[in-house]
């Protein structure tokens, strides 16, 4: 197990130094970050000479990447081009952002493994029919159009319905914030219902998808059907046998979507003007902020990486066929 | 475990086919079920005649698939609108009528926006963009996918450690993120459609590759590969005339589904400004243009959005019929 | 009270050029105390709580005499005094023999003015500065805004110091008292305010990315005052929708117009760029745009004063309305042949004999500016001009494409203050040198030069203002550019919110915001 995981770490981190190479190299290429400073004619040559030095920008694109390596494996992120250390920005960001996230998986899991199992269950019913149907249309839609539907439409009606504001559409918390544990906790839920189901609701279709197909799979096996004629009782086939086969493909599935899943969390912080790493990403982006973007990559990947291996080993848990090498 | 486990693991086990990375946008994991099994393909010197009759079964039965028929006919009639209906439509898309923010009515069915643009005609060039550029992204991330996955399947080393590791990366960060990198380099192209399409398809192909390559896996120690090889078939020939075409069912159903996949990103970069650029339009260029439209000027924001919604829905069913038409033995957990 | 802002804050030294942002001043105008500041009316306006009085003594040399109000303290019991002007006049002289901190050199938006000055000195135990400067500089008045505390820059810097709020301390009415990056900043009393107690507990200022959350936000009640980044017809009559809010779009200081690069060798001649201006119908221009969020809004004639000012005269009445039959005369008369397909063709020149055509460039991701392209596209296009469209990011056109003259025409917006002396560098003759940079028309008019070095140098406020407005009249016979109209801005507050007074200067709508309070219900 152990030189499992290491080779697996192992793999990742090479992978990741490469990616971060070709990344660093289209974000320092695609343009000058201090362009707008010196086209304001204001501005003394010698301020930008300065900026320019902070920055690195004087050296040469290798050195730069060479600075950010030896910088990175100090665990330092680096400083971002208005002078901020990148690193503890970034981690108090992952924190809202990863309520986004960690609430839309685990609600799309359950959501995406119930009605696949029902689906399955109740197979060609009506239930089936719609919920087959609804995954479609959901797994079709754009997710800020999801999102900008339920702050426009559904948020608005709940609250007026309520008398208060029960639905926040802006940010991931309030300004002022009561100090007691309680009522911090309230406001992050109000402020992070709209944003879950808006990611669970394009992330649970596949799921479900899934999990229904697997679920037949299995309840038309023969060792299912050799279950059932040994006088099993059909809830602990169903637990059992059938849904901890079944669930085994679905749990990769998930591993495998995580990435998806950030990626997602970056249109729904920005549908619902989340300060979180998706507007990190965005902003560093657009003022061809090197670090900042290198950062965010390094963190989600490295997040992919660890949840993967965990999943792998689950799925060995589950599924006594397999033992990793 | 297979013997390259990649950084996946399990996961990506050849056999099986993998499931396709999911996007993150809208429509994740696109569940690409299990490869028709090699034993339902007969390659010999009645290839010619197997296969038609094979063809004729897969036809057959994708025709007998309602909803997917359904959806074809839909998708086809759409894209003939936005064809024909544009070029015999009064308006161009960036023409300025002198109506503005006009609801629908019979001179503009889907309305006017406050600069004057007649929004059906904006809509079916909009339509016409979107649905284009998935097909750029289909043919790249096809083409690029069936090379890389046929050399790695066939000839393993380099391009397989290739193809495994380029794998790992795309799964391992949001595609989305590696797009928006890609992109900004757009903006010196103006933010051409032709572009955007380039660089999704360079991203998304993987998924067709590892398909190609696990079909290659396995068909390629069978006996009829051995017989051709000591009849004196070349590589070049093998894979072409021997290999690939056992391959083709999955290849079509992934790439008809990378297509639904193509027209969601490109609608979610334009939504964050880093897509398609005036004066060029798409779909999800009007959709984030007119957000904030959404519960006053409702047309501006509702028939962009249904089109969207409706073309990806379309070739999500097309791709679904073709699944179980190419694996009957998936049919019972058709839709 | 929450106040949303459109962007990140990098700092809080809005005097340098990290962290100048439109949105810090509406954050800091509470804060940092400024000797004059723009009213609503776009006039300056004297900070009676910081000063008691400040004069022009002297013409030659210039001379102003401030003298402070002797309660004026900062937050942290220290006097404001003389000290403090000296500091930040040193910081912004753009003279090398002033370092921040570790002898760095000052990082500045800008020194104009500032390097105008010979010496300021204290006197009267501090409380009166006297400032003496080398050449005379009309605008004096925007001296000395956002004054930071001399005993904490010069401890903690300039350039930088001032990025961690807790060493912002305050010399206004408010107080900093918490900063979430990227998120809040939440303003609180300030306990050691000398003036009168401003009439809100706290003002918070929630930063959003994203025009279209406003007015579901102001519909949640998450904000009661919004100043969306881009006013548009969207937010308008979303805004519209919602109950017991009032909701403005005024026209701001801020104007778009069209420019014509003269290295090209078609536009250097002074037809073409009239022939142009007389085929863009302006008026309709303004209807299919920002005229559906305010109907005042019209074509301007000056580019030195904006018809909100009173300063404004309309020196554009020749091109007031569109013209094509002239347009088409001047075009010949610049030696242009009206092909048979109805479009112009030059007879020399690297587009001779073909359809002549001009490349449209602004920034990319601006609604407001694709329309604007697609109505200039049109009338030209009837004009028998072709028009390509090729738009850039804010980053490219600003800081590539225009400083570098490579473009043809262009669309952005000059955003004036109250203060004319900025208009010089846009139109000052073109050379390599730093004080016309922005001029990236490459225009050269001798006359030009000499009225805008006078009316720069003019202490007198109404004699100054007619030399600019001279200087405009030149401008609109050379046709260097043609302005379309003001930017409207928006604003909406909750109704029971008094005495929010608009102000479309850069001074923003919290000018007075310690005037702001409910009204009982």
């Amino acid at each position: 197990m152990l030189p499992y995981i290491i080779r697996r770490l192992a793999i990742g981190a090479v992978v990741l130094v490469v990616a971060s190479f070709v990344v660093f190299l289209l974000v320092s290429l695609s343009g000058d970050p201090l362009a707008q400073l010196k086209a304001n004619p204001h501005i003394p040559p010698a301020v930008i000479a300065q900026r320019e030095r902070l920055l690195h920008l004087n050296e040469s694109i290798f050195a730069r990447y060479w600075i950010w390596v030896s910088h990175m494996f100090r665990g330092d992120f680096g400083n971002s081009i208005a002078g901020y250390p990148v690193g503890p920005i970034l981690w108090g960001k992952l924190g809202v952002t990863l309520r986004l996230v960690v609430g839309a998986t685990l609600l799309s899991v359950m959501f995406g493994v119930g009605l696949g199992v029902i689906s399955a269950r109740r197979q060609y019913s009506v239930v089936d029919y719609s919920a087959t149907f609804a995954s479609f249309v959901f797994f079709s839609t754009p997710v800020f159009v999801v999102g900008i539907l339920l702050k426009q439409f559904l948020a608005v009606r709940v609250n007026l319905a309520a008398g208060k504001t029960l639905l926040y559409t802006l940010g991931q918390q309030s300004a002022l914030l009561e100090p007691s544990f309680g009522s911090r906790l309230l406001d992050y839920t109000e402020h992070t219902i709209l944003p879950v189901i808006t990611l669970t609701l394009v992330t649970y279709p596949a799921w479900s998808r899934y999990q229904r197909a697997e679920m037949l799979d299995v309840q038309n096996s023969d060792y299912i059907r050799l279950a059932r004629a040994k006088g099993l009782s059909p809830r602990r086939v169903l637990v059992r046998h059938i849904l901890r086969n079944a669930l085994i493909p679905v749990v990769t599935v998930i591993g495998l979507d995580t990435a998806a899943i950030f990626g997602g969390a970056v249109v729904t912080e920005s549908v619902f003007g989340w300060n979180a790493m998706g507007q990190f990403l965005l902003t560093g982006i657009q003022q061809i902020d090197v670090n900042v973007v290198l950062a965010y990559l390094m963190l989600t990947a490295g997040i992919v990486i660890l949840f993967n291996l965990l999943v792998d080993i689950i799925y060995g848990y589950l599924d006594p066929r397999i033992r990793h090498a | 475990m297979p013997d390259n486990p990649g950084l996946l693991g399990g996961a990506t086990d050849p056999a099986t086919g993998a499931p396709a990375p999911s996007t993150g946008v809208g429509g994740s994991t696109a569940p690409v079920e299990a490869m028709p099994s090699p034993e339902s393909f007969v390659d010999t010197s009645v290839a010619a005649v197997a296969a038609r009759s094979q063809g004729r079964a897969i036809l057959r039965r994708f025709l007998r698939h309602r909803l997917a028929m359904a959806s074809l006919v839909l998708f086809v009639a759409i894209l003939l609108l936005d064809e024909i209906g544009s070029r015999l439509w009064p308006y161009t898309y960036s023409q300025l009528t002198d109506a503005l923010n006009s609801g629908p009515t019979g001179g503009h069915p889907f309305g006017t926006d406050g600069v004057g643009h007649d929004m059906f005609a904006q809509v079916m060039r909009a339509s016409l963009t979107s649905i284009e550029l998935s097909l750029v992204v289909a043919a790249v991330s096809m083409v690029i996918g069936v090379a890389i996955g046929a050399l790695a399947g066939y000839y393993r080393s380099w391009p397989e450690a290739f193809l495994m590791r380029f794998t790992d990366l795309i799964l391992t960060i949001p595609i989305l993120a590696i797009l928006l990198v890609l992109s900004r380099q757009a903006a010196r192209h103006a933010g051409s459609w032709l572009f955007i399409g380039l660089i999704i398809g360079f991203v998304i192909w993987t998924s067709v590759a590892r398909l190609v390559r696990g079909a290659l896996l396995s068909l390629r120690e069978r006996d009829f590969i051995e017989a051709a090889r000591a009849l004196g078939a070349g590589d070049g020939r093998i894979i072409l005339r021997h290999l690939l075409p056992n391959a083709v069912g999955p290849i079509i159903v992934n790439t008809t589904l990378s297509v639904a996949t193509a027209i969601l990103l490109e609608s979610t970069l334009s939504f964050l400004g880093l897509g398609v650029q005036p004066p060029q339009t798409s779909l999800g260029l009007l959709i984030s243009q007119n957000q904030g439209a959404a519960t006053t000027e409702w047309w501006l924001f509702a028939f962009p959005a249904i089109f969207l919604v409706v073309i990806v829905l379309c070739v999500n069913f097309i791709g679904d019929g073709l699944r179980d038409a190419f694996d009957p033995r998936q049919t019972r957990v058709r839709a | 009270m929450t106040f949303a802002i459109d962007e990140t804050i990098p700092g809080f030294n809005v005097n340098t050029s990290a962290d100048n942002e439109f949105v810090l001043q509406e954050v800091l105008n509470q804060v940092w105390p400024s000797a004059f500041f723009a009213n609503g009316d776009l006039k300056p306006q004297m900070n009676t709580d910081l000063l008691t009085s400040a004069k022009v003594t002297s013409t030659n040399p210039e001379t102003i005499v401030y003298q402070i109000n002797p309660k004026a303290v900062w937050s942290d019991g220290t006097p404001i005094n003389a000290d403090d002007f000296i500091y930040n006049w040193q910081a912004q002289s753009g003279n090398s023999a002033y370092t921040d901190v570790g002898g760095k050199p000052y990082d500045d938006v800008s020194t104009t003015g500032y390097a105008n000055i010979k010496s300021v000195t204290g006197s009267n135990n501090g409380d009166t500065v006297t400032v003496v400067f080398s050449t005379p500089f009309g605008d004096w008045q925007s001296l000395f805004g956002n004054i930071v505390p001399a005993h904490v820059a010069k401890t903690v810097g300039w350039n930088t110091g001032f990025n961690d709020y807790t060493k912002v301390i305050s010399g206004g009415p408010f107080v900093i008292s918490n900063y979430v990056k990227d998120q809040t900043v939440t303003e609180t009393a300030n306990p050691k305010w000398w003036g009168k107690k401003p009439v809100l507990d706290s003002l918070i200022f929630r930063i959003l990315s994203d025009d279209s959350a406003g007015p579901p936000g102001m519909q949640n009640k998450e904000i009661q005052i919004f100043n969306p980044s881009a006013a548009s017809l969207a937010t308008k009559q979303a805004l519209a929708q919602v109950p017991g809010i009032t909701s403005q779009a005024p026209a701001g200081l801020e104007f778009e117009h069209m420019d014509f690069s003269q290295t090209d060798p078609y536009l250097a001649k002074v037809q073409v760029r009239q022939a142009l201006a007389y085929a863009i119908d302006r008026q309709d221009l303004i209807n299919r745009t920002v005229g559906q969020l305010s109907s005042t809004i019209k074509p301007i004639g000056d580019r030195m004063f904006m018809p909100t000012q009173p300063q404004y005269v309309d020196n554009g009445t020749a091109y007031e309305k569109p013209d094509l039959a002239k347009a088409k005369s001047l075009m010949q008369a610049a030696g242009m042949k009206l092909g048979t397909d109805g479009y112009f063709q030059p007879t020399s020149g690297p587009q001779a004999g073909k359809d002549l055509t001009f490349t449209l460039s602004t920034t990319s991701g601006q609604a407001l500016r694709q329309s604007e392209e697609e109505v200039v596209q049109t009338d030209l296009q009837k004009l028998g001009v072709k028009v390509t469209i090729q738009n850039y990011t804010a980053s490219q056109l600003f800081g590539t494409i225009l400083p570098k003259g490579e473009y043809q025409l262009a669309i952005w917006a000059w955003v004036d203050t109250i203060f004319p002396s900025g208009n010089q560098p846009l139109y000052c003759s073109y050379t390599n040198s730093q004080a016309c940079g922005s001029n990236y028309d490459h225009y050269a008019n001798p006359q030009v030069d000499n009225l805008l070095n006078q009316a720069v140098a003019t202490v007198d406020a109404t004699q100054a203002t007619n030399l600019y407005n001279q200087a405009d009249k030149i401008l609109w016979t050379d046709m260097v550019s043609l302005p379309f109209f003001q930017r409207p801005s928006q604003i909406a507050w909750v109704t029971n919110l008094a005495n929010v007074v608009i102000n479309t200067s850069n001074q923003g709508y919290t000018w007075n915001a310690q005037e702001w309070g409910y009204k009982a219900s």
